[in-house]
């Protein structure tokens, strides 16, 4: 540890210059983080809480935090105020305070867990068109791929 | 003769509750009894426990000021593992459905993670497969842990006990069962928020589909704001200090059926590099780092960022890989590839001993080159 961070940090601190122009020319996404494709399974999984949430099920999450005095923005995305608002009322139930709609919380909000997540990454599925469908475990019931994770 | 029948029913609902009063009067103590037992037989070390309680009508255990010391034990030794309260809840329902279902919640845990030289002599263990490890235990699920206000030290006892402090954590994983049915439709879930040192704020989103065909997982980390400084037992070792700046990191990783994708951005700003000592050496180093730095970064004022992206890429399908070291080893070699040609050992082609050993040997650099973990170059 005491050898390879310090070289890591070195050895980043120069490979960082061959992307620079790159990060000029990306300023305003530079705090986003690398694209990735979305992964076909029964049950899906994404990279992100964004990634299996679309704005309908954004939108409901945000509704019902408010009526729970969390206020939230309508905006239709996992954003830092809406995560703000998921902890204050996470802090409110006494659970842990992770901001993020994890399935205890969108119980407590009276929420189903399946139709946000499930419903929503399959939504998302269809909207967004796909260059490659993976080979989906149709037995099980495929989400399909909803590519491109939006990171909200 | 009928009195005697009455009286012989009166004494059905007594002896019951007489039962209930027994079992209410025992039942802490042999539940007490049970644990501490459990706790004697940890290998290396001992537990011990405040209190604890036992509840019925809503079935559930409270365990109050748990402590696991490591064994045998050192003067001024900080405990393996110490926790507030741990709170294990089950449900009624599916219990009687014939499903164990429990929710744990541990309140302010610190839990002390040693890293240290592993014992090679152990053998190679063989690869994990998840779906067939859960079906064959009895059906099971894990509907929420949770970790509130808690914290992990990791201490590399190798290195004059250098650590690394996550605090102010909250961690929670929801759904990990052993049948699919009790799965919901749902993945499994875990989310995390927490400091690192004392400026970095972490945050973690990872969800799992324990059951497909292959291993399926996707998942990001985002550590933001982690000022350089707060590296400092890192970086003045190699004769150079970074007094000012912040690191933001992101990462984003997806692995389906075994084939390992993704990303790594590290985003330095506003960093300064100076020499750690007066060395001619550590000057030069010092100079060149920090003039990099000045022309690399976009300029904007305030932020003077300078960025890039590893790739991630890896197979973890071949039957002779070790799950632990080489997820690791994708990930270190992503690093090591994408920053610095001159760092190229990466980890061992088998893992060999637990899983923190297996880390260890993974994250270090002085293990030997891997087999199966591969790069995108």
């Amino acid at each position: 540890m005491r050898r390879t961070l310090p070289s890591l940090v070195g050895g980043l601190l120069l490979a960082a210059g061959c992307h620079a122009h790159q990060v000029q020319a990306k300023q305003n996404t530079m705090e986003a983080p690398p694209q990735q494709p979305q992964v076909s399974s029964a049950r899906p999984v994404r990279t992100t809480p964004g990634g299996m949430l679309d704005p309908k099920a954004m939108h409901q999450i945000q509704s019902s935090l408010s009526r729970h005095g969390a206020s939230a923005p309508s905006s239709g995305q996992l954003d830092d105020e809406t995560q703000e608002a998921l902890r204050k009322f996470q802090r409110n139930q006494h659970i842990a305070e992770t901001g993020m709609p994890d399935y205890d919380t969108l119980r407590r909000l009276g929420l189903d867990p399946k139709s946000i997540y499930v419903g929503g990454a399959q939504r998302a599925a269809r909207n967004t068109p796909s260059p490659k469908r993976e080979d989906a475990n149709a037995k099980d019931g495929d989400a399909g791929d909803g590519q491109g994770d939006r990171r909200q | 003769m009928a009195g005697h029948r009455k009286r012989w029913l009166w004494l059905i609902p007594g002896v019951l509750v007489a039962l209930v009063v027994l079992v209410l009067i025992f039942l802490n103590p042999i539940v007490t009894y049970a644990t501490q037992r459990g706790l004697d037989r940890i290998a290396g070390a001992s537990g011990t426990f405040k209190k604890l309680s036992v509840t019925l009508i809503h079935p559930g255990y409270n365990l109050y000021g748990l402590k696991i010391v490591e064994m045998p034990a050192k003067p001024k030794q900080e405990p393996l593992m110490y926790a507030e309260r741990i709170e294990m809840r089950w449900s009624w329902r599916e219990i009687l459905h014939g499903h164990l279902v429990r929710r744990v919640k541990i309140w302010k845990a610190r839990v002390q993670v040693p890293m240290r030289k592993g014992d090679e002599s152990k053998p190679s263990q063989p690869p994990l497969e998840i779906a067939k490890t859960l079906e064959s235990v009895p059906s099971a699920g894990l509907e929420r842990l949770e970790l509130v206000d808690s914290q992990i030290v990791l201490v590399d006892e190798t290195h004059d006990d250098q650590r690394i402090w996550l605090h102010d954590l909250q961690l929670t994983l929801e759904n990990m069962a052993s049948r699919k049915q009790l799965m919901h439709g749902l993945p499994l879930l875990v989310t995390l928020r927490t400091k690192l040192q004392n400026t970095g704020a972490l945050d973690t989103f990872l969800t799992m589909d324990p059951f497909d065909k292959g291993l399926t997982f996707a998942g990001s980390v985002e550590l933001r704001h982690l000022a350089l400084a707060d590296l400092h037992q890192f970086t003045t070792i190699a004769g150079l200090k970074l007094p000012e700046g912040s690191i933001d990191v992101f990462a984003s990783i997806t692995c389906k059926r075994g084939v390992l994708t993704g990303g790594v951005k590290p985003i330095l700003k506003n960093v300064k590099v100076t020499s750690a000592d007066n060395g001619l050496g550590n000057k030069i180093k010092a100079l060149l780092a920090d003039v990099a730095v000045k022309i690399f970064s976009d300029r904007v004022p305030g932020r003077n960022a300078i960025s890039t992206i590893v790739p991630i890429h890896g197979d973890l399908k071949k039957p002779d890989v070790q799950l632990v070291p080489t997820v690791l080893a994708v990930l270190r070699n992503a690093f090591v590839e994408g920053l610095s040609a001159s760092l190229t050992n990466v980890p061992p082609p088998q893992g060999q001993g637990g899983i923190l050993h297996q880390a260890r040997q993974a994250l270090s650099k002085d293990s030997k080159q891997p087999v199966e973990a591969k790069q995108k170059q």
